[in-house]
């Protein structure tokens, strides 16, 4: 089986803890590639990100 | 004030990191994110600001010369919104940077964004993606973490993705096919998403598929064509493609021979979904024939329903009978603020009706023929405008024919053709009136004609039926 398959077991989840799982799972994988910009994150960095970016968000009480 | 959650948090940008970093950034905190189409004008975007109630609005500056900035100091941006933040090398007053944003995040406590996410349930609204309507304003979809999550999970089962694909996105980010098809299906199963760039660009996109080693690809016929057609295009740099999803309109049998045959992407499949089924509902499957790859969409998701239904009756039809396409299972939570398009929607059961004609066969594989609200039904004879149009396409000079149907007191609805004639054609109606009597049969032909020379269109070009069906029934009834 595919490796989706470990989702099934965890129908309760949100989209924020299942990327939190990819990551933790796979942190030296690459998450994402861009390459017009020339930049790649490994899971682990594109984690990072995010929630710098989500407590950004909280900070400045939008 | 704190960013609460279930605030509407805008997204207006192209294919860069950043919008897939604000998407999940946004679920973490319990936000709703509202995607902003890349060609959205001052129009468009004060509508969807406005009827989303977005508190904020996260945006590129623009692909070249700040043209977002531009259509945004268009309205009146400041009443709406309470921040905006800006993803540009420039910086502008009363916005913030994503650098800023990036480094006040450092001055809050992971425990306060552990805290926050705590609070977020699965079937909690994640996103409000408005689709483009060609009847009236369009209409916000509330979207659920347990529904894009599930379709997301369910798809990338039948296309046979792992965590060593490596998705090639280039479809738009404010579109459902890239933010859930590509993006959080690749990312749910820890496989690599490759973006080529901001925009389509073929030469861009061919050759990172070849530096990248992209194992899957996604896109309209259309675009998969302008890929393969292109002159920088060498088909053994797709050697490590095999895999990916062709959605958005029918694929022709030639570019399906192309792709799997002389390619060697083997196992595409072809998809149909809808915004409010947060996402695909059917698909093929990868060792599908070519035929079913062509002539069909596939056959329902194993997590969701599907069934074709009488129109009239309301009653469940057999297979090869033509109905109405509806669904089942992990649908929209509904439409933003508007409980009664909501109702018309989604039945007593729960089945979604898409306001598609389509057929199953007797194991599942369905084909989609049409679309319903166009279909015309006259003292209970339905009559299909697209057939009646092929013939009257087939008379000289004829440019553009309307086949459509209004309201009639006794009959149920009326049928009229509109048509544009080409330039100098010497078309009367007395020739129409004769073409038709000896070609289209009565219970069908059209009771009004009229040449015209333009059609009422939407901004993104389709005729608008129902204000032609409004212009017809006060032209030939009110006078009656």
């Amino acid at each position: 089986m595919p490796m989706p398959r470990h989702f099934l077991d965890n129908p309760d989840k949100t989209i924020g803890q299942l990327v939190h799982e990819v990551a933790s799972r796979y942190p030296r994988s690459i998450a994402l590639i861009h390459s017009e910009r020339g930049v790649k994150y490994t899971y682990h960095l594109f984690l990072s990100e995010i929630r710098r970016v989500a407590r950004g968000l909280i900070k400045i009480g939008i | 004030m704190a960013f609460k959650k279930g605030d509407r948090v805008a997204l207006w940008a192209p294919n860069i990191p950043e919008w897939i970093i604000s998407q999940i950034a946004l679920a973490k905190t319990g936000a709703i994110l509202v995607p902003i189409d890349l060609g959205a004008g001052a129009e468009d975007l004060h509508y969807i600001l406005e009827q989303s109630g977005c508190t904020s609005l996260i945006m590129a500056g623009g692909l070249q010369h700040a043209e977002y900035i531009k259509t945004l100091s268009k309205i009146d941006y400041k009443s709406l919104l309470e921040k905006v933040i800006i993803i540009d090398r420039k910086s502008y007053p009363e916005m913030t940077s994503w650098n800023e944003l990036m480094e006040i995040g450092d001055e809050v406590d992971p425990e306060t964004l552990a805290k926050r996410e705590g609070k977020v349930a699965p079937t909690d609204p994640v996103a409000i993606m408005y689709t483009s309507g060609t009847t009236g304003k369009p209409k916000g979809v509330v979207l659920d973490h347990v529904g894009l999550i599930t379709k997301s999970t369910f798809s990338a089962m039948r296309q046979g993705l792992s965590n060593q694909d490596r998705l090639c996105l280039f479809f738009p980010l404010f579109h459902m096919f890239g933010n859930t098809c590509i993006s959080l299906t690749g990312l749910l199963t820890g496989a690599s998403v490759i973006m080529p760039s901001q925009t389509f660009e073929p030469s861009k996109i061919l050759s990172t598929i070849n530096r990248e080693q992209c194992t899957a690809i996604y896109g309209s016929p259309s675009m998969l064509m302008a890929l393969i057609d292109h002159p920088e295009f060498k088909p053994e740099s797709w050697q490590t493609l095999h895999k990916g999803t062709i959605g958005g309109a029918p694929c022709p049998m030639e570019l399906m021979r192309k792709l799997v045959k002389d390619i060697g992407i083997s196992d595409i499949t072809v998809a149909y979904g809808i915004t409010e089924a947060s996402s695909w509902i059917t698909m093929t499957r990868p060792d599908d024939p070519l035929d079913l790859r062509v002539s069909t969409i596939g056959t329902a998701l194993e997590c969701n329903e599907v069934k074709i239904l009488d129109p009239i009756t309301g009653e469940d039809l057999p297979p090869y009978r033509q109905g109405e396409l509806c669904t089942r299972g992990f649908l929209m939570k509904g439409y933003y603020h508007l409980p009664g398009a909501t109702a018309s929607a989604i039945d007593k059961e729960g089945w979604f009706h898409t306001g598609d004609l389509g057929e199953m066969d007797e194991k599942g594989y369905v084909k989609i023929t049409g679309r319903l609200k166009d279909v015309i039904v006259r003292e209970g004879i339905e009559i299909y405008p697209t057939e009646v149009e092929d013939i009257l396409y087939k008379l000289p000079g004829v440019l553009e024919v309307q086949v459509f149907g209004f309201p009639h007191p006794e009959k149920g609805q009326e049928v009229a053709a509109w048509i544009k004639l080409q330039k100098g054609a010497g078309l009367s109606l007395d020739t129409l009136g004769k073409f038709t009597k000896e070609h289209v049969d009565k219970q069908r032909a059209p009771q009004y004609y009229k040449f015209v020379t333009e059609f009422p269109m939407t901004q993104s070009g389709k005729v608008q039926k129902f204000k032609l069906a409004e212009m017809a029934r006060k032209q030939y009834l009110d006078r009656d």
